[in-house]
């Protein structure tokens, strides 16, 4: 039991003395320098999730455009999307095996 | 004492940072960065930093048919506004601009509606200057640098 005390503690001031380092060096530098090593992994996650925003974004612009979900939409409704967003329909299409 | 070893790690972090800063600001950053900041900053109804980000996705690299679909729908998010404020315009117009002798009309000639006809008149203005600005934003997203 004091074993896990321990550790935790210990966890706990690294845990700590990294995040003062860190907000010291930023205040410091004007730089978040910690975040420049995690930007390139960023940009990969990045590409790997975008389609997934693109999605999102598509989704937010039905809804907002005919006020309702867009598994809700009718036919017409799409068609009117889709006449007015050719490609984002036709992905959408693509990308929901529509 | 730091250890140097810790300096030198801390440097690399810097050095890391800055170029990184650096490349993603001139757009040599993957083109999936920026678009994902441009939807990023259309959630969050900033549609400035959108068109910025839509731009630097494609001022290094050829447009795909994922920078196609993404400024279509930041065009798309421009019209939904307008639209949306061209409705609020109407109904203002409706009410300031009521047809003759309809309840509306002898409503706005009471003295006491005055003050209330120029806040809508104001609101309407508002209204027409928020679409100029958003009809010069999609002129802006269309537009090659």
């Amino acid at each position: 039991m004091s074993k896990i005390i321990k550790t935790t503690a210990a966890g706990g001031a690294g845990f700590l003395a990294g995040l003062l380092l860190e907000r010291g060096l930023e205040s410091l530098t004007g730089l978040d320098f910690v975040d420049g090593l995690f930007a390139v992994s960023g940009s990969i996650l990045a590409a790997l999730s975008v389609n997934r925003d693109l999605v999102q974004a598509a989704a937010r612009n039905i809804e907002q455009m005919f006020g309702k979900d867009p598994l809700e939409i009718t036919e017409s409704e799409w068609r009117q999307f889709k006449e007015l967003n050719p490609k984002t329909a036709e992905w959408l299409e693509k990308a929901l095996k529509i | 004492m730091i250890p140097v070893s810790f300096l030198t790690s801390m440097l690399a972090g810097l050095a890391a940072k800055v170029g990184i800063n650096q490349l993603t600001k001139h757009g040599y950053m993957p083109q999936s960065t920026y678009l994902k900041a441009a939807l990023k900053a259309l959630e969050k109804d900033d549609l400035d930093e959108a068109i910025r980000s839509y731009h630097l996705a494609v001022k290094k690299w050829p447009p795909s048919q994922r920078t196609e679909i993404a400024a279509e729908i930041i065009s798309m998010a421009i019209a939904v506004r307008v639209a949306k404020l061209q409705r609020r315009v109407d109904e203002l117009e409706r009410q300031i601009n009521p047809r003759r002798f309809s309840l509306q009309f002898w409503h706005n000639l009471l003295p006491k509606n005055k003050q209330r006809l120029e806040e809508l008149r104001q609101e309407q203005q508002g209204c027409q200057e928020a679409i100029s600005v958003l009809h010069r934003m999609k002129e802006k997203l269309h537009e090659k640098d």
